[in-house]
């Protein structure tokens, strides 16, 4: 296990090396460089200074050295400095934490709803339960998070007061974020929990686990479950994925702190190296969770070979 | 007699396949509902009793009622009209994305798929790279280089999604190679395009359909959130997302700013969603696809 796990990590060293190859060369897109960003922060300079900043900014250079030196910088922490002059990895690391917690509390939410969900609707397949189930779970997925998020808010923190309408820290400013975040990760839950678990249980084992006396909910929840959960661990990794991405809108909706609302907030005051940083930062730890899923999903099923989770 | 010609085995096949596709619930109701959709895009200009764009203000904020059915927005605007108008850009959203991933990754999929070696190696590699960014998060940083627009989230979308269509179109085809059929055609001395064209396309095909559809989903749901986020269609053209942020700032005097152009892409998007199940269980029932998001 141990080699597995080794190996698996070796894996991700070029991805991440690439990704952050590739993060660089797209910000090289970006019209305009950190001289001209800060210039439209307010800064005055005249043509003199520009070039002598771009001198000392390394900006220069050609554009191989520059990468080269900005992947070395990645290997030694450096994530470069924001137009203020703030390090870009103490600014997205300080968000770090509530991005998470987020993520976790939205995942949270996807779990309880999905699993029991899907297996209500494969214990009565193709009743008018089973339609009901998959029909909310499809809405579920077709109502945009932001969206969703909006009417909670007005709903629960404006007209009931139930919720503050800003995701300020505490648990009471967690739930409605998480749960416009969960949603529709719980109706895709609630569909692959019904489809493998519905294959799960027309195995011979389940046949045999009847023949024996066992209850029905004991044979879906004991032994048709655990065996259907195992495509779910991969799903779960892609769902990370998911939230991760959609984290971005909904802190910016809520007003919460967060790698994703830097993310917003960095493209729209044209902070690249911040965005260049919250971006790969949040790639990793996505690579990363994938990781920790493929180890996982390696426990449940032994016969997994390396490259086939 | 019975008359067993392919050309007749394939048109028995396709009106069968039709003849599935009508009977099935979800094609059906997704059918109508995106075709409502597609019908409001296509002739907004006829159905909208308000221009778009006409601002009033002795009637801003005018809840829903007789002479404007959704109510109307802080500039007097009739939301009916902008929701109406709003399913022009929600569509490109949806559909330009998908156009341009399927092309270029199906394209390129297939080519590395069929030829292996050296571009097989590269191309997996480089998807492996793009997938490690959760899709919107890459679109974000392409919207960050072009800069906000319709075309701008098209293309950004666009191009984030060709990693999915890439490895599922390499997987058919790889696949496919050692299918009897393929053999039989390379052994009678079919070239390398009429292999690919003719015969291994049709094992590729469906799912591709299937991921396009879920894929159309998607892109609507992350361009309408791009421009949410500002980073979409400029004001004051109607927009569902931007419409939504508008609706956002006067939540508390006036929900159905944002309530009713979010009904209208949640419609859209379930249209898509159910044709895209429907599709799957008809053309592709193995696949598990879910949404590229």
């Amino acid at each position: 296990m141990l080699r597995y796990i080794v190996s698996r990590l070796a894996l991700t060293i070029p991805v991440l090396v690439g990704a952050a190859i590739l993060i660089f060369l797209l910000m090289q897109l970006v019209p305009g460089d950190a001289v001209s960003a800060r210039m439209a922060g307010g800064a005055k300079l005249s043509p003199e200074q520009q070039e002598l900043m771009r001198e000392a900014l390394g900006l220069n250079r050609p554009l191989l050295v520059q990468l080269g030196d900005y992947l070395w910088g990645l290997v030694r922490g450096d994530l470069g400095r924001s137009v203020s002059g703030r390090s870009v990895l103490g600014l997205v690391g300080a968000q770090i934490p509530s991005t998470l917690i987020l993520v976790a509390a939205g995942m949270a939410v996807a779990l309880v709803i999905g699993i029991p969900l899907g297996v209500l609707a494969a214990r009565r397949r193709n009743t008018m339960v089973d339609t009901a189930a998959m029909g909310t779970a499809v809405l579920g997925l077709s109502v945009p998070q932001f969206w969703l998020g909006l009417m909670l808010i007005f709903l629960f923190a404006v007209n009931l007061g139930w919720f503050p309408v800003l995701s300020s820290g505490g648990f009471d400013g967690l739930v409605l974020p998480a749960v416009s975040l969960g949603l529709a990760e719980a109706a895709i839950l609630a569909r692959l929990v019904r489809s493998s678990l519905i294959e799960s249980l027309e195995q011979d084992y389940i046949t045999t686990a009847r023949a024996k006396g066992a209850s029905d909910s004991r044979v879906t929840w004991r032994h048709g479950l655990r065996n259907a959960l195992v495509p779910v661990v991969t799903m779960i990794g892609l769902q990370i994925g998911n939230l991760l991405g959609a984290s971005v809108v909904i802190e910016t909706l809520f007003g919460r702190q967060g790698v994703g609302k830097l993310v917003v907030d960095s493209i729209l005051q044209r902070e690249l190296a911040v965005l260049q940083g919250s971006i790969l930062i949040l790639a990793s730890i996505f690579v990363l969770i994938n990781v920790v899923v493929d180890i996982f999903y390696k426990v449940l099923d032994p016969r997994v070979k390396l490259g086939a989770a | 007699m019975i008359d067993a010609s392919p050309a007749r085995t394939q048109a028995t096949e396709t009106v069968h396949l039709w003849r599935r596709l009508l009977s099935h619930r979800s094609v059906v109701v997704g059918g109508i509902l995106f075709a409502l959709v597609l019908v409001a895009a296509l002739f907004a200009g006829w159905l909208a009793p308000f221009d778009p764009l006409d601002t009033d203000p002795t009637n801003a904020l005018q809840p829903p009622g007789r002479d404007h059915w959704m109510g109307t927005d802080q500039l007097g605007r009739d939301i009916f009209s902008r929701v109406i108008h709003g399913a022009r850009p929600s569509l490109i959203m949806g559909v330009a994305p998908m156009i341009i991933s399927s092309i270029i990754g199906t394209a390129s999929g297939m080519i590395i798929g069929y030829y292996g070696r050296w571009a097989d190696l590269m191309m997996t590699r480089f998807s492996d790279i793009a997938l490690a960014f959760p899709p919107i998060l890459l679109a974000l940083t392409v919207v960050a280089v072009l800069g906000p627009g319709l075309w701008s989230i098209a293309l950004a979308l666009g191009l984030s999604g060709i990693p999915f269509y890439l490895r599922m179109a390499r997987g058919q085809v790889i696949q496919a190679k050692e299918a009897p059929f393929v053999q039989t055609a390379v052994s009678i001395g079919a070239g390398d395009a009429r292999v690919m064209f003719r015969h291994i396309i049709y094992r590729v095909f469906p799912p591709i359909l299937v991921m396009m559809t879920i894929h159309v989903a998607g892109a609507i749901l992350a361009g309408a959130a791009l421009s949410f986020l500002g980073l979409g269609i400029p004001p004051p053209t109607a927009e569902w997302g931007t419409m939504i942020q508008d609706g956002r700032q006067f939540l508390v005097l006036s929900w159905w700013m944002a309530f009713f152009p979010g009904v209208a892409l949640a419609i859209t998007v379930f249209a898509t969603n159910l044709l895209g199940d429907g599709l799957r269980d008809v053309i592709d029932p193995r696949s598990k696809g879910e949404p590229i998001r």
